[in-house]
């Protein structure tokens, strides 16, 4: 990839990490992250959100939005399928929350 | 409104941003005497104003508030947050400032508010929060370099879902999975947009339901907005009507011309109604040949801070019923001629112009009795000509009329 695209990435906010790869935070810049790796990898390439709920890999293709949704300007947190379809999601992505602030 | 009533009443309950509003709150937790303001910088309807006030109540905070519409001068400032400044206060319980909105148009008006803001970022002895939707503006690029940054973006389309279906089964009303989706898809990631979507569609019967569905004309109409607007009960609950309604400001402008004037205000009420409506369309207007169009936004601000505090609650309704223009150039004469008359007879008698017109006139005008002789020399006496006089009677005819 070279020094300078790897310096570019972070500096747009892109986090590494040996074990788990790349990851990129609330405050990563995605459109300039995008259009860096598309022209380092020459090839077209998705981000893909998480659930907040499970965090499992969200399943875009199968969302009734994903025509519409514009990962990249929206927060990077969704929720899978799984956690759509319970009855209690509203409750459940309230606790996760909660979890996480204490 | 729904957004005032189903609003998020805890941290926990709002939607999207996760990782920003747990680390907002870890900031105020965590905050100490010269710790860096804070920002928060992102779209509109995403919960920037919702979580500082949130999380003020969650860690039991005293907030002061400013918005666009305060004027920012510094000594209006000093007034409102001189208090909590002092050393004094320092033993009422804490205090958090927040400074909404920086990006708005009366902060570029300022004078010595810039200052003001950059003396309580130097000082550093109350958590200083800002918002703001634009960071190209020079101004706010000046405060981001001394502030921690929070990013606040758009809400994903399925937590928008989620959060509108939790609205829908506490109230009564149902709406089909398409009306949800089409909320949703409309709102672009807007949860104001999506909440005040879904109360005008709960609204509907089935049949203007499913004709609104299929041409997709969502958003607040103007009669809608403007009926909440002059039936409000505050003023913030007045500007979250008007904003809810997405039509070209000059619209707005002129709607609320035509009610105030099809309204049947009298005197003092109706000029100073029209004062604020005049300065919002000169707003209007300075913003189409400058073309800063982002500043729009403020005008419902404007609108609803100014024009809504001169209307008495419940005089005006809603109406798009245009005048015959010469009765509008007569109420316009008439609304300058009392103007005059006023400040003519503020000299006299050492008040305001606007006391000598609502409060002294009526009493005057019985004292001067019904006589034209009578009027005819009391406008002379103001060194005033014809066109006062027949203001002068008409008003006069009036005042008579609620004294017998
Ligand atoms: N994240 C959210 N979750 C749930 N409801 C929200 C959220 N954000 C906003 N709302 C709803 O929208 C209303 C307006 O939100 P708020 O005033 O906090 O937006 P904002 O980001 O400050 O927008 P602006 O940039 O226009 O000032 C709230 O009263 C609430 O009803
Ligand atoms: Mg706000």
């Amino acid at each position: 990839m070279g020094r300078d695209r790897f310096i570019s990435l972070m500096k747009a906010g892109l986090i590494y990490d040996r074990s788990k790869g790349f990851k990129a935070e609330a405050d990563s810049n995605l459109v300039i992250i995008t259009s860096i790796l598309k022209t380092a990898l020459d090839e077209d390439f998705e981000f893909v959100p998480k659930c907040f709920v499970c965090n499992s890999s969200v399943e875009c293709y199968l969302c009734a939005y994903c025509h519409i949704c514009d990962v990249k300007s929206s927060t990077p947190d969704c929720l899978c399928n799984k956690c759509m379809d319970r009855e209690d999601t509203f409750i459940m992505y309230g606790r996760t929350l909660m979890k996480k602030i204490s | 409104m729904w957004v005032e009533r189903y609003g998020p009443k805890n941290i926990k309950d709002m939607v999207g941003n996760e990782e920003t509003r747990i680390s907002f709150l870890n900031w105020l937790k965590d905050w100490k005497k010269g710790s860096k303001p804070a920002i928060l910088i992102g779209p509109p309807g995403t919960g920037k104003t919702t979580l500082v006030h949130l999380a003020a109540d969650e860690l039991g905070y005293n907030l002061i508030e400013l918005n666009a519409s305060d004027v920012r001068t510094k000594d209006k400032m000093t007034q409102k947050l001189g208090p909590t400044l002092s050393t004094h206060s320092l033993f009422n319980g804490k205090s958090l400032i927040f400074l909404d909105e920086v990006d708005g148009m009366y902060y570029r008006q300022d004078r010595g508010g810039i200052e003001f803001v950059q003396e309580l970022i130097d000082s550093g002895r109350v958590p200083l929060v800002m918002a703001a939707n634009i960071e190209d503006d020079k101004k706010v690029i000046k405060l981001i370099r001394k502030s921690k940054v929070f990013r606040f973006r758009r809400v994903v389309p399925r937590l928008v879902e989620l959060y509108i279906e939790d609205i829908l089964k506490k109230d009564v009303a149902k709406l089909s999975k398409e009306s949800i989706r089409l909320i949703v898809r409309e709102a672009k990631g807007d949860m104001r947009a999506a909440i005040n979507t879904a109360q005008s569609l709960a609204g509907l019967s089935t049949e203007e339901l499913s004709s609104v569905v299929s041409s997709r004309n969502l958003a607040y109409s103007l009669k809608e907005s403007f009926e909440a607007f002059f039936n409000a009960d505050s003023q913030e609950e007045a500007y979250k009507a008007l904003i809810a309604s997405k039509v070209p400001p000059r619209d707005k402008v002129k709607i609320a011309y035509l009610s105030v004037i099809n309204s049947g205000l009298k005197g003092d009420t109706l000029i100073k109604a029209l004062e604020k409506i005049g300065e919002a369309d000169k707003i209007v207007n300075m913003i189409g040949t400058t073309q800063e169009w982002r500043l729009l936004r403020y005008l419902d601000r404007l609108l609803a801070y100014s024009l809504f505090n001169t209307l008495p609650k419940g005089s005006v309704s809603y109406s798009e019923e245009d005048m015959p223009w010469n009765l509008k150039v007569r109420m316009w004469n008439e609304g300058k001629v009392l103007k005059d008359i006023g400040g003519r007879l503020s000299k006299f008698l050492h008040i305001s112009s606007r006391e000598a017109v609502s409060i002294f006139m009526p009493y005057l005008l019985v004292v001067i009795g019904k006589e034209k002789k009578s009027l005819e020399r009391f406008i002379r006496l103001l060194g005033l000509g014809e066109s006062a006089l027949k203001v002068m009677v008409k008003e006069s005819e009036r005042v008579f009329l609620k004294v017998r």
